[in-house]
């Protein structure tokens, strides 16, 4: 009872805003784009084969670039600029100029043109809007004849859904403030924390940057969709590096995410985070090489949250369970067990703020016209549901907004806020014992927490084997009498079926992972959240060394090493 | 002369000095000290030779369509970007790793962007580069080594000869006299002049105002710094003529510190372009033709980097793991030969600040490697004299004439700086059309060509002029491209204009350097028609 009032309030924090309803003639950029749009549409749906759908989706984009490095400003840049998406589908719903070529390489690139910052600017706006359009269309013929080819000589889909489903007509402006932020203070504060490496001469390479974007993005499409949905995501990042005598090299980083300015901690909390990643850097540069292990594993909150995302996310998006190239790990399981039954599993764009943390995978509308939904992946174990953009499958006929992309691409099935829920939970301290207990049962030496990872990588395709690598870059052994020894230079590997059943716990100690996710339809900003959880049996394997020996000299800081200093 | 020259110099090194100077300097002298004294593998040879060179940037595009504003330039200054570069030679005076072409490298300098604007940041930068190049000039000195003993070499010039040192410091950086403002409204202006002619789908204009210093310091004395305001503006527009065949047509100009034509004249000159990329409309297809041809200024300049520039620089080839040194000048071996039209006097005058009031960009008292730079008359009555040369030498060769050019894509070797291609007898315009009409009478040809412009792309050619020697009339042709291209050419010169015009050209692939010649009419050049095919006309009428 107690863990389901706790979930209550984290999910009240979902965004209360909500736009109102708008209309061509109410917002100025989306009436010339409309008009331009509805003008192109008219002529090309007519032509033979026929334009049969089409949409604009155009950014203005404010961006701030400010990075430093050992107390001195590397860059700090503002700039505006308007880029305009041009989607085009010749053909017909069932089989369009996107249809999946067989035994070709797809691109997933599509027409993105710099364009006008503003709608008093309309002749330049619809110039590039008519340029943009011609270019896409003939694109979009060619990419039409190479498909009804292809088709003609290649074996049958194994899921002959159609290429689309028309977006439902949504009528949504929202306005946002800017981010109010000074830029001097931003300066300084990156210049004070990027001195402080220079009392560490261990460190060989750092970085301390700030990006702020701030989006406001225009969608009209031919269905009538009139869409306004503005955006700011705010990121600091400090990021250091050593090399070990041996070529490993050894990272750790610090992320804060934001909405505004108010989201993140004082600079004095930053110092503070900055010493402890330090340290642990230090500890990692002493600590022995791990040897290859398979035995029972706690993944950390946020390491969980990215291991779900690149182990299990991915395999979840629509348009792999339909195209023949992918591994349709899940495809056919749907009602069936796919992970542990301790767990749950959702994707919640609509989720803006967890535990008070910002989640950057938030957004209302999809990059397809379509309104985001919160979607049950995983209940009790079992798979309910996959993520849908605008291209159906077989079972799943309509989107359920998660059709995303980055500028110049053309939108797949994406993750936005990934939770990880377990059906019951104990307290961290719990789950060690957990280990422990499971290190015994299996005459280990010791047990393995992943404290933290970078990211990693899965494979898809059916030409590759089914299997994953993640990239740890905080590890500790934790031995039968509870003492904990950092270790480094390990990957943790395995094949994602045999994985997920094998979680046989979770902790209540959520934490957020923010990062932005690549994929075929570019960089998209992500969120994953989960608690801990203990695996009864991973694998990891010896990480490939940097061929490059360290730096012959130290650093060069100021009173330090500024006249010698060999390592 | 010299020798006050560089006293000059010297005392304005002592000079007005910029606070940013300093600390640039002293970082790069302090890292520059430690890399030669300290940075050493054991049983390895230490370095013999080490120069730095620091970039400083500021300034961002302004974008234009049709008009209207495309993209907003920051109203705030932003941060000066730092680009460090290092070259480094390993060994000693005569057995080093320099010039050199390992397979497993481009011969270009090792770089890294993104330096911070302070003493400790551009140390840690230089300490970087020094790593990274001395690792891999130590594998290049013991590739060349052993290259040398295989193939038992007998040349004995120096890959790189000891030289004086100069130092030339001119701290004052370069002024912006313009706001982001007043940019923002000259490609408004520049792009809106399309809108008064037909045909034109697209217009562009664009526009970077770039202030840059460079500052450069080397392990044997030499030093030097510089400073400009480039001024960059781009104009571009698409058109498709009446056979349907579309062109996308371009115009660079550059402008040097205070060079920067009113905005008066940029939209006039604006107005020009756009309104020869509307005639192109009724342009006519070109066919094939040998005979010949009138090169304005702007296409003159792109046949003479072609045909003169390439083969006097890089004056000695590189010995190299595989193959062999493509890029080498042509013109290495040919001293006393006739390499140009008789009439003709070719100079490089890298000691040359202005020339007609404008500043050039050639302009380098000290060289790449640190060597006092000197002018040189490389070609007389056509015949070739000299050549520019740096510390690498071919035989024969006593010492560098200080024409080392480094750029991003090159480490230093020979190269140009500011050449003048000087006729000794001009002819007017209208001269010199009735020069180019009267060798096509004399050739049985209906018509000859005037260019405008050098092709800088196969797909993106710029419109010629056809004038046809009954009448003197005429019409722009399009999809012509020039086949054959020899050094021939320059020989064949047969007149040269009176409108002398100097273009400066910033760093890409050449480093930053300047040209000053006329027009000039070429006895026999080939064109031929491009073989792109007509597109189909758009769907919908533009907007």
């Amino acid at each position: 009872m107690k863990k389901a009032i706790l979930f209550c309030l984290f999910f009240s924090l979902c965004f209360p805003v909500w736009g109102a309803e708008c209309s061509a003639q109410k917002d100025p950029m989306l009436s010339v784009l409309s008009s331009e749009l509805m003008r192109n549409f008219k002529t090309l749906k007519k032509q033979k084969p026929p334009v049969y759908y089409m949409s604009y989706q155009l950014v203005v984009w404010n961006q701030v670039v400010v990075d430093a490095v050992a107390g001195a400003l590397k860059t700090s840049d503002v700039s505006t600029d308007a880029f305009v998406d041009i989607a085009v589908r010749v053909g017909n719903m069932h089989t369009d100029n996107t249809h999946e070529l067989k035994g070709v390489w797809m691109t997933y690139d599509q027409e993105a043109l710099r364009t006008a910052l503003d709608a008093q600017h309309r002749n330049a706006l619809r110039n590039t809007l008519w340029l943009g359009t011609q270019s896409a269309v003939e694109q979009a013929l060619k990419d039409y004849n190479n498909v009804l080819t292809n088709k003609q000589v290649s074996s049958a889909s194994t899921d002959p859904s159609d290429d689309f489903v028309l977006p439902q007509k949504s009528l949504f402006c929202q306005t946002q403030k800017p981010v109010a932020y000074e830029r001097k203070e931003v300066e300084e504060r990156l210049k004070t924390l990027s001195a402080l490496v220079k009392n560490y001469d261990f460190i060989d390479a750092s970085s301390f940057s700030f990006v702020l974007d701030e989006k406001d993005r225009y969608f009209v499409d031919s269905v009538g969709n009139l869409i306004r949905t503005p955006s700011a995501l705010a990121r600091y990042v400090m990021a250091i590096q050593a090399q070990t005598p041996d070529g490993m090299v050894l990272e750790r980083n610090v992320l804060y995410d934001g909405f505004t300015m108010e989201d993140f901690p004082s600079l004095q909390q930053m110092k503070e985070d900055f010493a402890q990643m330090a340290d642990e850097l230090k500890q990692l540069l002493q600590a022995p090489v791990a040897e290859p292990y398979t035995g029972p594993v706690i993944l950390k909150n946020r390491a969980s949250g990215v291991f779900f995302h690149e182990i299990l996310g991915h395999r979840l998006e629509g348009h792999r369970q339909k195209s023949d190239s992918f591994g349709q790990t899940f495809t056919n399981r749907v009602g069936k067990e796919i992970v542990s039954p301790v767990l749950n599993v959702s994707d919640n764009p609509l989720l803006s703020h967890f535990n008070g943390v910002p989640l950057r995978g938030y957004y209302l509308f999809d990059d397809e016209g379509n309104p985001a939904q919160n979607v049950t992946l995983i209940e009790k174990g079992v798979l309910k549901n996959f993520l849908m953009g605008a291209s159906p499958i077989k079972g799943f006929a309509q989107s359920n907004g998660h059709g995303r992309k980055s500028l110049g691409k053309r939108a797949v099935a994406r993750m936005g806020n990934t939770i990880i829920t377990p059906v019951e939970s104990v307290s961290y301290d719990e789950l060690e014992k957990q280990l422990l207990e499971q290190v015994k049962k299996q005459g280990k030496p010791y047990g393995l927490i992943i404290e933290d990872i970078s990211g990693g990588f899965t494979m898809t395709e059916t030409s590759a084997p089914q299997a994953f690598k993640v990239n740890p870059l905080l590890v500790y052994k934790i031995y039968p009498d509870g003492h904990k020894e950092v270790v480094r230079g390990v990957d943790l590997v395995g094949t994602p079926l045999t994985s997920f059943s094998k979680i046989t716990a979770a902790a209540d100690d959520f934490a957020v992972f923010n990062g932005v996710c690549g994929a075929e339809s570019g960089w998209v900003p992500v969120s994953a959240v989960s608690p801990s959880v203990l695996v009864s049996e991973m694998e990891v394997e010896k990480v490939e060394k940097s061929p490059t020996k360290p730096p012959i000299l130290r650093p060069p800081y100021e009173g330090k090493h500024a006249k010698g200093g060999k390592k | 002369m010299r020798a006050l020259l560089f006293t000059l110099m010297a005392l304005l090194a002592t000079a007005g000095v910029w606070a940013q100077e300093d600390v640039y300097f002293q970082a790069m002298a302090d890292e520059l000290n430690r890399t030669q004294k300290q940075l050493k593998i054991a049983d390895s040879p230490k370095p013999y030779f080490t120069s730095f060179w620091l970039t400083s940037s500021q300034g961002r595009w302004h974008h234009s369509s049709w008009g209207e504003l495309v993209s907003a330039a920051n109203q705030e200054p932003q941060a000066a970007r730092l680009v460090g570069r290092i070259h480094m030679v390993v060994g000693d005076k005569k057995e080093n790793s320099h010039g050199f072409l390992h397979s497993r490298y481009y011969y270009a300098p090792n770089e890294v962007s993104g330096l911070g604007n302070g003493y400790d940041a551009v140390r840690l930068g230089f300490w970087r580069l020094a790593d990274m190049e001395y690792r891999e000039m130590l594998e290049i000195y013991a590739q060349k080594e052993a290259y040398k003993r295989q193939r038992q070499l007998l040349d004995d010039s120096a890959d790189f000869a000891p030289a004086k040192q100069g130092v030339f410091v001119d701290s004052q950086p370069a002024a912006q006299p313009f706001t982001a403002q007043y940019y923002d409204e000259l490609v408004e202006a520049l792009s809106a002049e399309a809108k008064k002619y037909p045909y034109l789908e697209d217009a562009t204009a664009s526009v970077l105002p770039q202030q840059q210093t460079h500052w450069y310091l080397n392990s044997q004395g030499g030093k030097r710094q510089v400073s400009f305001l480039w001024h960059l503006v781009r104009l571009s527009t698409q058109m498709r003529n009446k056979d349907g065949f579309k062109q996308n047509i371009e115009t660079e100009w550059f402008f040097l510190d205070d060079g920067l034509p009113a905005k008066e004249e940029l939209v006039k000159k604006a107005s020009e372009f756009y309104r020869r990329a509307s005639e192109g409309y009724q342009a006519k297809r070109a066919e094939p033709y040998i005979g010949p041809v009138l090169f304005k200024p702007a296409a003159a300049l792109g046949l003479v980097e072609s045909l003169f520039v390439k083969n006097v620089s890089n004056t000695k080839p590189l010995l190299q793991s595989e193959g062999e040194d493509q890029s080498a000048g042509g013109f290495k071996d040919k001293i006393g030969q006739r390499v140009f039209s008789v009439g003709f006097v070719v100079e490089d005058k890298p000691l040359l600040r202005e020339y007609n009031g404008q500043r050039l960009a050639g302009f380098l008292p000290v060289d790449d490697e640190g060597v006092p730079s000197e002018n040189l008359l490389l070609v007389k009555n056509g015949k070739l004299l000299d050549l520019p040369f740096s510390r690498s030498l071919t035989q024969g060769r006593k010492k560098s004439n200080g024409h080392a050019r480094m750029s991003s894509r090159q480490r230093p070797r020979a190269g140009i700086t500011n050449l003048f291609i000087t006729p000794q007898k001009t002819y007017t315009q209208e001269e010199l059309e009735q020069k180019l009409l009267q060798r096509c009478r004399e050739l049985g040809l209906e018509y000859g060509y005037i260019a405008e412009e050098w092709p800088s792309n196969p797909d993106n050619l710029p419109n010629i002029t056809r004038i046809y020697v009954k009448d003197g009339q005429k019409e722009q042709v399009y999809g012509a491209q020039l086949k054959n291209l020899t050094p021939r050419s320059l020989r064949d010169i047969l007149a040269a204009g009176d409108d002398e015009k100097t273009f400066q050209i910033p760093d890409s692939n050449y480093p930053r350097h300047s040209i000053t010649l006329p027009s000039l009419l070429v006895d026999e050049m080939e064109l031929a028609p491009t073989n792109k095919q007509p597109e189909r006309k758009p769907f919908v009428p533009q907007p």
